[in-house]
């Protein structure tokens, strides 16, 4: 039994062995090379763009909510229409998004946080008999806003009404600001000016901007008898027009003017970052010469064109979301339909002004504020003794108030006289400031009901 | 009459002796070098796919973070939290993940993802917003969690 002895074959067995283990590890480093594959083709950033995609969304429900809402309750106050109206809206659509969130194994909420006050202007009557001038007077170079930022805004205006002149006319009317075209102005806070005329030519209208320093756009057509001017969207009848980019270069706030309104019919609307009370102040007192000699817009229970109603400007909300792999916490800031820069300067939302006694240069005002971007707000009040800020002296003040309040202010010298101009400025902490002035009699009102100034 | 006796001349079992040895000796050279130069490839094999691997990490890691840094440099992002499931070990060994030069863009901040045996280090960029900072700190393999707090990127286990 030689074989028993024979040892060889153990050597290859072990030799085997070695080599067997030494593929093996060869096998398993292989296999990490293929995980290292498969690790590199998966989508990396889903999670966070299911974040994203979850914000996208309520940005856009509450920019359909604060529309609806604006739409469908137009007239009523801005109390109502942000507290009852706006958050049921919202309300409804947080639970039907967590609703159906819940389906794909995550959670969301969305709540509100704060609804800034703003205004729509209307001009809704379809007469061609209802040229774009104001209510009161017969001027037809009128401010329809003054000093804030403005969304949504939109001009139909009727073909047949425009004026019928050439192109040459329509520049020179621009650069001079003459009388033969209706156009548009707009003024930002950096007092730059462009202009936007809206003419026809036979079977067009036509729509050309200019930049005040010699730049005209091209000029935009349509042969509808009424086409829509959409600013937000920069579309004349749906269709994209370059005469409206000059938007995208405005910088703070706009006054929004419109010249030769006799010469052009039809519908507007538009909404500004400035609450109902304060914007008809500022605009009569442009219009006017103060906020009550004349009205330049009716309100929605005369039924009448054009007219100013409250309006929810922009909301700020608190978005959640939780998913297996994703976490998101943020507030949303929406403004839907925006033109230009968004609103960031405070807006005054009740200024009131009471002259209890008789002659003595006394009046108490009260006000209160409010800031799109939820800013602290200071105040400022300042009587001046004449009929406007310019020829006035600034004879008392009252700085750093609160954001509401009421204070006395009072003439202290010995000289009163009988018309004293009030003025609020509102300022946030990112240094912006809105102004509105009051014109009132040293009477102790008592013929508020029936003159002007009270 | 004497007769000397004849020296052994019979060297068959010698033969076979030499023969085991011989053959013993160069199987077992054999055998050693071939194990030898298979486990020198596997090992050099191993690092080459420690160090795709952990590139592979970093890259997702840092992609992950530049996606996080996207959202929250837009309006209104108070936290978010995104969380990463990286192999726990790569090819048998466990791997840390540190942020070096941590701070505001400009930094020059980068991954480092080490692993001890086979000692393979990666770096991968770091590539942010112009406004976010990225706080330091240092993981390891597993879940990984990307938070934004409201101020600068932070990387966590999860």
């Amino acid at each position: 039994m030689a074989d028993v002895d024979d040892g060889r074959g153990q050597l290859l067995l072990i030799g085997g062995l070695a080599l067997a283990v030494v593929l093996v590890s060869l096998a398993l480093i292989l296999n990490s090379v293929i995980f290292t594959e498969n690790l590199a083709t998966r989508n990396v950033g889903s999670d966070v763009e299911d974040a994203a995609e979850f914000r996208g969304e309520t940005r856009g429900s509450v920019a359909g909510s604060i529309r609806h809402v604006n739409d469908v309750y137009r007239g009523n106050d801005f109390t109502t229409l942000y507290r009852d109206e706006y958050r049921t809206v919202l309300r409804n659509i947080s639970a039907r998004t967590a609703n159906a969130k819940a389906v794909a194994g995550t959670s969301s909420d969305i709540e509100d946080v704060f609804g800034h006050p703003g205004t729509q202007i209307v001009d809704n009557n379809e007469s061609t008999f209802q040229t774009f001038t104001p209510r009161s007077g017969s001027i037809v170079n009128w401010t329809v806003a003054k000093n804030g930022t403005f969304r949504r805004f939109q001009v139909t205006p009727n073909k047949d009404e425009l004026a019928d002149v050439t192109q040459g006319t329509v520049e020179d009317t621009l650069k001079h600001e003459q009388s033969f075209v209706f156009f548009i102005k707009f003024t930002d806070s950096r007092n730059r000016a462009w202009y936007v005329a809206i003419w026809q030519n036979s079977s067009n209208m036509n729509v050309m901007s200019y930049n005040g320093s010699g730049g005209f756009s091209q000029v935009c057509t349509s042969t509808a008898t009424e086409a829509t001017l959409d600013f937000t969207h920069q579309t004349i009848d749906g269709h994209p027009c370059r005469a409206f980019e000059f938007t995208e270069e405005m910088e703070g706030t706009t006054t929004i003017e419109y010249w030769n309104g006799d010469l052009a019919a039809g519908t507007y609307r538009l909404f500004v970052d400035r609450a109902q009370e304060s914007l008809r102040d500022v605009v009569n007192t442009a219009n006017y010469g103060n906020q009550c000699s004349a009205e330049t817009y009716y309100r929605p229970s005369d039924d009448a064109s054009p007219y100013t109603a409250p309006a929810v400007y922009s909301s700020i909300v608190f978005a959640t979301y939780r998913s297996s792999s994703a976490e998101y916490d943020g507030e949303i800031y929406v403004e839907p339909d925006p033109i230009g820069p968004n609103a960031v300067g405070p807006t005054v939302t009740t200024f009131d002004v009471a002259d209890s006694s008789g002659s003595d240069g006394e009046f108490t005002v009260s006000w209160n504020t409010s800031d799109p971007t939820n800013d602290r707000v200071n105040v400022t009040l300042r009587l001046y003794n004449d009929t406007d800020l310019l020829s006035g002296s600034d004879v008392d003040n009252e700085t750093d108030l609160p954001a509401s309040g009421t204070e006395k202010l009072a003439d202290p010298t010995t000289s009163l006289v009988s018309t004293y101009t009030i003025a609020v400025f509102a300022n946030d902490d990112q240094g912006n400031e809105r102004l509105v002035t009051q014109v009132h009699e040293d009477d102790g009102d008592t013929d508020i009901l029936t003159n002007c100034p009270p | 009459m004497t007769s000397e006796l004849p020296l052994p001349t019979d060297t068959r079992a010698v033969s076979t002796t030499l023969g085991y040895v011989l053959m013993l000796g160069i199987s077992m050279l054999l055998i050693t070098g071939l194990v030898t130069a298979a486990g020198a490839y596997v090992e050099n094999q191993r690092e080459q796919v420690v160090r795709s691997e952990l590139t592979v990490i970093g890259e997702q890691l840092s992609a992950d973070l530049a996606a996080v840094d996207r959202l929250a440099r837009t309006w209104g992002t108070d936290r978010e939290a995104v969380t990463r499931q990286l192999p726990s070990d790569v090819a048998g060994k466990t791997y840390t993940v540190e942020v070096v030069n941590p701070g505001p863009p400009g930094s020059g901040s980068y991954l480092e993802l080490t692993t001890s045996g086979p000692e393979v280090t990666v770096t991968v960029m770091v590539d942010l917003g112009l406004d976010t900072t990225i706080a330091g700190g240092s993981v390891d393999g597993g879940a990984v969690e990307i938070v934004y707090d409201g101020s600068e990127l932070v990387i966590r286990n999860g």
